[in-house]
């Protein structure tokens, strides 16, 4: 199959249009998600465990994933990742996290860090 | 239109693709979260040369190519690099066929499908969290960015393309 194209290599209005769009796109886009409440608590979710840890209270946990140990960090109510094993360390780029939904990704560790708000305790059982 | 030049040309897109590819996973990257997407520069220029499907061909080419080299075909990377593929398609072909777009509205058009693409599997299969879309505006800013560069790249390249004496593929 094939067609006959035209496609030229300079600039035309139209893509001057599809830029100004995708660039409003880029700068609103915090504002369609939800800014979500300080969370009270990370679930942490590796490929053998999930484990909540609170944020009230600062430490450092070890969190094993496929690849090794990676170190959460929780202090001042945020938690981070240090230490990862991962090639790319993209979940350490992730930064630190607070509010709910928030989450730390470490896809080569399958490694998940998201936070749960007050409004979401309600679902877990203990 | 299965000539000779055209299945050479078609096979050096896809081998040109999956270098750029490969090089950017091996180069080290202080933005681990913004590609350049270099790959994509081929398959705009394939799109010139060879017309929609020769573009089609590339991105497939390249997906499986650097799923098959680059570890693991079902593997999370090749699984998003796929979603981003096919998203960029999904856009980039509709684009081109409006017959109103150039290269740069082609190019950033599937730049951005790409990490929308990937961003939407990554939510929907590995983390099942909308907080991911947090990474939009980093991710979005470089994708335009990047797209803008692409095309202007592809641009040069099928000018020097179309100029050689031995034209390959050129409807």
């Amino acid at each position: 199959m094939r067609f006959e194209i035209s496609l030229p290599s300079r600039p035309r209005l139209a893509d001057g249009i599809l830029l100004v769009i995708l660039i409003a796109l880029t700068a609103f886009s915090p504002r369609f998600l939800p800014a979500g409440l300080i969370g009270e608590l990370v679930i942490v979710r590796t490929p053998d465990s999930v484990t909540e840890i609170f944020l009230d209270t600062d430490g450092r946990y070890p969190v094993t994933g496929p690849l090794g140990t990676a170190l959460l960090v929780v202090e001042k109510g945020r938690a981070h990742l240090e230490n990862a094993p991962c090639p790319l360390k993209i979940c350490q780029a992730m930064g630190s996290i607070n509010r709910s939904g928030q989450v730390i990704v470490c896809l080569p560790n399958s490694i998940v860090v998201k936070v749960s708000g007050p409004e979401e305790v309600d679902a877990v059982s203990r | 239109m299965r000539s000779p030049a055209r299945i050479t040309t078609l096979a050096l897109l896809v081998a040109g693709a999956f270098a750029l590819a490969s090089l950017e996973r091996v180069v080290p990257n202080p933005f681990p979260m913004v590609r350049l997407g270099l790959g994509n520069i081929m398959t705009l220029v394939a799109f010139m040369t060879l017309g929609v499907s020769g573009g089609a061909w590339v991105t497939a080419g390249r997906v499986g190519l650097v799923a098959l080299l680059w570890g693991g075909v079902f593997s999370p990377a090749a699984v998003l690099s796929a979603a981003g593929g096919v998203a960029s398609l999904m856009v980039m072909v509709p684009l081109i066929l409006s017959g109103r777009f150039s290269l740069y509205g082609v190019s950033i058009g599937g730049a951005y499908a790409h990490i929308l693409g990937q961003l939407t599997v990554a939510v929907l299969i590995y983390v099942r969290s909308p907080g991911l879309l947090a990474l939009l505006p980093v991710m979005g800013t470089a994708a335009i960015a990047t797209g803008l560069f692409n095309a202007w790249i592809a641009g040069k390249l099928t000018e020097v393309l179309r100029t050689q004496d031995a034209k390959p593929g050129i409807r």
